[in-house]
């Protein structure tokens, strides 16, 4: 009993306790929060290149660089450019960080403590960087920089990462997606040449399917699930004709129709093989879409839509495979000019806003994305393309025919991405799923205005 | 039959109330007023951490689902009142479909891992030989990482893997597993109910505590197996379940790991976050959305709004289960 007691004067205490740091932990609460907010308004004052002294007789400066890069050959090629930079600007040292998001970058400014200059894979949170004044306007400084950035860089590249007329980041490589075919497949089929609208592609996808005595598939001829691989990108806008948005804001996929016919190919298709098949085709390579057990490269499928990047997967994993790369085939019906385009997206290199030496990191930024030997060797170590015009001619892999349409591609000013807005790709994840529900027959045509309304809030929500 | 009725007399009896309690002040002096600052000061460690580790953050996460604050932003935060909550409510949020597949989860997934932790239980104290080698084996699962665990779940439910593999020896063709959106919370279900060791351990020592007295006149009066465990072993380890209930929807609301492992593993060539809910949404939960939109999307004041809902709906569940177990049973407080 006594100890019984004991426990009640304690809980009694502990009561007493809590009543006493109830209103510490309510100012707590109130203030350190609003701290947080106070600490993370407002932005560094900018500065001009011009000021910036280059020569040797610059104080040492030392940057800190994120990057995506996560992989050995990515990080040794980082390294040596930043060698290359600091060979050129003696001065200037940069310390490398791999393996780091957005998100990391993001969580770093909010600390107030970001790194100078970010390697970011893709442009998915660039307006919303742009907005919120995460990272630097690099106009003004382009404009004072040493090198005629517009005249070097290409200018697709640089479309994608200039909004409001204002120029946020600078492009470090970018992807091209193409359309992968399997040669030997083509000419068992009868094929001699790669589609070119969807309809072909839906009749040669036929022709290549391939099925055992029992009806089971073998060999599928193109599976164009958005869930599957990289096909996310075929329902983004450039190979249909169509924008999300259109001039105003307002979501079109209720409203062009040719949204409704991409979808419709892409259920039609489905359909054909038939959704159990082709389900369990996707659940079972999707894991294996980048290694040795990737479908294509084991001749499971005889077309693939994908990025630059797997060319490398495929010398390494199935260098047996003999595969051409042509452009991906557009929505019947467009402009024969059309054909060649490609969804691109770029890897932009940003300068934090907070950085106390923003001139010096837009300096690192502009040498590292304009310099012919960096973005060449860099491309290579990523198998990606290259996003500057000298980097293009000089590419030692420019001359190999499988990166000739790629490269076209990328040089086609038809060619876009995804959108960039506010919302950071949430709009984009609401569609795929659309999509997804649209594979499987939970949604239809009459359900694009629901899907469009979605779109609307979600970046409004954003914007608000 | 009355036998039966007997022995549940004599559970009633072991399970009988305590003795009531004293009422009135306690005896025991408060601390002098020159103690006091001692206790205080032996308690701040306690104190700060609680506040600092707990209490704020729960502040805070209310507060901040009231503003617009992103992660990142150097914009100032503005006051939004209940805006995202009008948003997450609305009909067009995905929050809604994170509510309701960690609704089906709630229904189906903390019943099987219960029953079954239950079963195994019962089943080990059962063997007669090897109990111990039994209780470690159907212990291991829960010693595993989880994402190790999920991973390895991946490799196994693929569709051309080895369980597909198996049920096709007996003309059975298997599902399309996690990449099937029909398929993929019933297969993390499997994959709770393989690892639910640790509250297989706590069903046991239930078990283990049940007087053997009670199943020997249960016994001599010709109960069967089954019996037994209806009118014995279920009342004496009801606490047991209670706990284990009540744990074990908590824990399904903060669902998590596995889902977000298993959707990232199903397709290596797009970032793991940009898969959070694959297939179509089938694994997005009440955490994997708050996620999404916290740390995907950056939109930290909606995601704390859906944090506060959740918490929400974690408290009403919580005490509503604990009213209903304690009208019906006398568990989760006070006895009646």
């Amino acid at each position: 009993m006594y100890q019984l007691s004991k426990l009640k004067g304690m809980n009694r205490m502990a009561r007493r306790g809590a009543r006493r740091l109830l209103p510490v932990t309510a100012a707590l609460a109130l203030v350190l929060p609003a701290a947080a907010a106070c600490t993370s308004t407002g932005s560094n004052s900018s500065q001009n290149v011009d000021n910036v002294n280059t020569s040797g007789s610059h104080a040492p400066v030392t940057l800190e660089m994120w990057t995506f890069s996560h992989k050995q050959n990515q990080l040794d090629a980082d390294q040596a450019a930043l060698a290359k930079l600091h060979a050129k600007y003696p001065w200037l040292t940069v310390h490398l960080t791999g393996s780091k998001s957005d998100s990391d970058f993001a969580k770093a400014a909010t600390a107030g403590n970001p790194p100078d200059i970010m390697f970011s894979p893709s442009t998915q949170y660039l307006e919303t960087f742009a907005h919120d004044g995460t990272i630097a306007d690099l106009t003004h400084l382009i404009a004072g920089g040493p090198v005629d950035v517009s005249k070097t860089v290409l200018a697709p590249a640089m479309a994608a990462l200039t909004m409001d007329g204002k120029q946020w980041a600078l492009p470090l490589t970018g992807d091209a997606y193409m359309l992968y075919y399997n040669k030997k497949l083509f000419a068992a089929a009868g094929i001699t040449a790669p589609p070119k609208t969807l309809s072909e592609l839906r009749a040669d996808a036929e022709k290549l399917t391939v099925r055992d005595s029992g009806g089971n598939i073998t060999q599928f001829g193109f599976v164009p699930n958005v869930d599957y691989d990289n096909n996310v990108s075929i329902y983004a806008g450039v190979y249909s004709g169509t924008h999300f948005y259109d001039g105003s804001g307002v979501p079109t996929v209720a409203t062009d129709s040719n949204w409704g016919k991409l979808l419709d190919w892409d259920k039609s298709l489905i359909d054909y093989y038939g959704s159990g098949a082709i389900n369990k085709f996707v659940a079972q390579y999707n894991p294996h879409s980048e290694d040795a057990g990737n479908p294509f490269g084991k001749g499971a499928v005889a077309m693939e839509f994908n990025g630059e990047w797997h060319t490398a997967q495929l010398k390494n994993f199935t260098p047996d495979v003999d595969y051409g790369i042509a452009p991906m085939p557009v929505l019947d019906g467009q402009t024969t000019s059309s054909y060649g385009v490609a969804d691109i997206e770029m890897s932009p290199v940003y300068v934090a806003a907070k950085s106390k030496h923003i001139a010096e990191a837009f300096l690192a930024t502009e040498f590292l994305t304009t310099d012919t030997t960096v973005v060449d060797d860099m491309s290579t170590a990523f198998g990606a393309v290259p996003s500057t015009t000298d980097a293009i001619k000089n590419w030692q892999l420019a001359s190999d025919p499988h990166f000739a349409s790629m490269i076209q591609a990328f040089q086609n000013p038809g060619s876009y991405g995804h959108p960039v807005d506010l919302s950071a790709g949430a709009d984009v994840n609401a569609w795929q799923a659309f999509i997804g529900q649209y594979e499987s027959g939970k949604a239809s045509a009459k359900n694009l205005p629901d899907i469009a309304t979605k779109m609307k809030n979600i970046v409004a929500q954003a914007t608000n | 039959m009355p036998a039966v009725a007997d022995t549940s007399a004599v559970v009633a009896e072991q399970t009988a109330a305590p003795p009531p309690r004293r009422r009135g002040r306690s005896r025991r002096k408060s601390p002098t007023r020159t103690a006091k600052p001692a206790v205080l000061l032996f308690l701040s460690p306690l104190i700060l951490g609680i506040a600092i580790f707990k209490l704020y953050p729960i502040a805070a996460g209310v507060y901040y689902s009231m503003t617009d604050f992103h992660v990142g932003s150097y914009q100032p935060v503005h006051f939004v009142g209940l805006d995202n909550y009008r948003h997450v409510l609305s009909s067009s949020s995905d929050a809604w479909t994170a509510g309701r597949n960690t609704l089906w989860l709630l229904i189906f997934l903390v019943p099987a891992q219960t029953l079954w932790a239950m079963f195994v239980a019962w089943l080990v104290l059962r063997i007669r030989r090897g109990q111990a080698l039994f209780r470690t084996i159907f212990f291991l699962p829960a010693m595993v990482p989880l994402v190790a665990s999920a991973l390895a779940f991946v490799v196994l439910l693929n569709p051309a893997g080895p369980l597909n593999h198996a049920l096709s020896w007996v003309g059975i063709t298997g599902p399309g597993w996690f990449g099937d959106p029909s398929w993929a919370k019933p297969s993390l279900v499997i994959v709770a109910v393989w690892g639910c060791g640790k509250i297989m351990i706590l069903f046991l020592a239930g078990m283990l505590n049940v007087p053997r007295t009670l199943y020997e006149a249960a016994e001599i009066d010709g109960a069967s197996a089954w019996r037994q465990f209806w009118h014995i072993t279920l009342p004496s380890i009801s606490p047991v379940t209670f706990f284990a209930v009540i744990t074990g929807m908590i824990a399904t609301f903060q669902y998590f790991t596995e889902a977000y492992v298993i959707s990232a593993s199903s397709n290596n060539n797009s970032g793991a976050d940009r898969l959070i809910g694959y297939p179509q949404n089938s694994t997005l939960f009440a955490t994997s959305e708050i996620y999404k939109q916290g740390f995907v999307f950056f939109k930290t004041g909606y995601a704390s709004a859906i944090a506060v809902l959740v918490f929400l709906a974690v408290f009403a569940c919580t005490i509503v289960f604990i009213w209903g177990t304690r009208r019906s049973y006398g568990y989760g407080g006070e006895s009646q």
